[in-house]
């Protein structure tokens, strides 16, 4: 009777081989013979029969078309959100990330945005990367922003503490968030230290000068906006990276730079634009709970003038309290402070800052529910926001 | 000016690598046995979000999604190979 139940694998085997690739499938099948029953003398030489046939069908799994080395991973939100002087507004948003590794050196990446506020579907990075060797990884096509820490890593609604972006780091503000070109990037481990580098070279950054729209603030004198184009209207090209060091596993101190000639939506120079950012973070378990602490400023002039100087940045503490294991354990405490200064003669309120303060509910490992409310200070007045998102990462 | 806030982001960047190869030197005895892919998993995916089960994924899924965080995240190839052990090895 066991003999049997064990032999339905046989018919598992048949629907994998017919749903492989002819070649390969048709080598491991020639391997295989379904076995004659009458053969086994003892349930020992069964069950190693039926285990070279588990291993068959491991095999044939992995060479089936979709199945090898191709994800799908992501995350998604719903997010409900309430302004002061504003249109409460629904918004969905879905980010699916496809991985697909034809060879053991080499990863296909690419999300994709749908999101209903912006109504339309965006492709977040899409690039190629090598495996160069052990300390070095070389990318090219459209990745996410390496300068500062917020864009690259923590910008996934299910990452983000909070449930919307710095100002500095939103889709219009100082920061870049995505580039197309080249990267070399990796990380070195020197005892307990462990040293990151990502250099890039992109298409130059086209920007509208300074003018409203910008600063992720709309109507205030911001800093240039359309960042990421992904074709280049002039000759020269923007080059930066980033240089990190984990002095302790749980500290990571890193310094970024960007230079580029950028260009209006015409295509005539802007002068040379220069970017410095600074991040910090400290993310680790302590006596009363898990506690993840960011800090990231970012400095950026046209022609290197104090009078054309845009900066900003964010400062952020995230508590998940420790309750000895309890359902309260899901609950975490955020509050943030962030702001983006512009360059000499704007009169000050119209310089954002915002501070948020946020409890989230951690449903699962990989889904929250975020709560929270926003205060910012802008044009000389003060609104009120809530903002209550579900996010899951999948 | 142009060389003021370049010499000045030198003088941090060279602070830093001496700072970081002063606690190194510190901190790390000099045969120092290779860190398990369990504390690894631990110090390092928890730098940007909640744990992953080993479980939630099979063994060819995991090596896809190391290869992707280790770019991202800039990890060490050793660093990455340790912790795609542990979590072959529990799922």
């Amino acid at each position: 009777m066991i003999m049997r139940l064990h032999a339905a694998r046989i018919p598992i085997l048949a629907a994998v081989l017919l749903a492989a690739p002819p070649l390969v499938a048709q080598e491991l099948a020639d391997e295989l013979q379904e076995p004659d029953m009458d053969q086994f003398v003892t349930v020992d030489e069964f069950d190693e029969t039926m285990d070279e046939i588990d291993q068959k069908i491991g095999q044939l799994e992995a060479v089936r078309p979709g199945s090898r080395d191709f994800m799908v991973t992501g995350y998604a939100t719903a997010t409900y959100a309430d302004l002061d002087g504003s249109a409460s507004d629904f918004i969905a948003g879905f980010n699916p990330i496809f991985l697909f590794r034809p060879a053991e050196d080499l990863l296909f990446e690419g999300e994709f945005e749908f999101n209903t506020s912006e109504g339309e579907l965006n492709v977040e990075y899409a690039q190629a990367l090598w495996s160069a060797n052990q300390w070095m990884t070389v990318g090219a096509g459209k990745f996410l922003s390496p300068l500062g820490q917020f864009t690259e890593r923590y910008h996934p609604a299910w990452i983000n503490p909070l449930p919307d972006a710095p100002l500095f780091a939103a889709h219009d503000g100082l920061v870049p968030t995505t580039l197309t070109g080249a990267q070399i990037r990796g990380g070195i481990r020197s005892g307990s230290t462990i040293w990151k580098y990502t250099v890039f070279v992109a298409n130059d950054t086209q920007l509208s000068e300074a003018d409203e729209g910008g600063g992720g603030t709309e109507g205030a004198e911001g800093p240039p906006v359309g960042y990421g184009t992904v074709s280049d209207l002039s000759q020269s090209k923007a080059f930066g990276g980033r240089v990190a060091v984990l002095p302790l596993p749980w500290l990571e101190v890193g310094f970024s730079a960007m230079s580029s000639s950028p260009n209006d939506t015409s295509g005539a120079a802007l002068g040379d634009l220069t970017l410095y950012g600074a991040d910090v973070s400290a993310h680790r378990e302590t006596a009363v709970g898990f506690v993840r602490a960011d800090a990231e400023f970012v400095t950026l002039s046209l022609d290197d003038t104090d009078t054309e100087r845009w900066n900003g940045g964010y400062l952020q503490c995230a508590l998940r309290p420790n309750f000895g294991g309890t359902q309260l354990s899901d609950f975490q405490g955020v509050v943030r402070y962030d702001w983006i200064a512009f360059p000499t003669g704007v009169p000050s309120d119209l310089e954002p800052s915002r501070w948020s303060f946020g409890v989230n509910y951690w449903i699962a490992e990989s889904t929250v529910c975020k709560l929270a409310v926003e205060r910012l200070d802008f044009e000389g007045e003060q609104s009120n926001s809530i903002l209550l998102q579900l996010a899951t990462g999948f | 000016m142009r060389y003021s806030y370049l010499t000045r982001t030198v003088l941090v960047v060279a602070l830093t690598v001496t700072a970081g190869l002063a606690v190194s030197a510190c901190a790390s005895p000099r045969d120092e046995a290779p860190l398990a892919g369990a504390i690894l998993w631990q110090q390092t995916c928890q730098q940007c979000h909640e744990f992953r089960s080993p479980a939630d994924y099979d063994d060819q899924q995991w090596e896809t999604l190391v290869e992707h965080m280790r770019t991202r995240a800039n990890l060490p190839a050793e660093d990455a190979e340790a912790i795609l052990a542990f979590l072959q090895s529990g799922n």
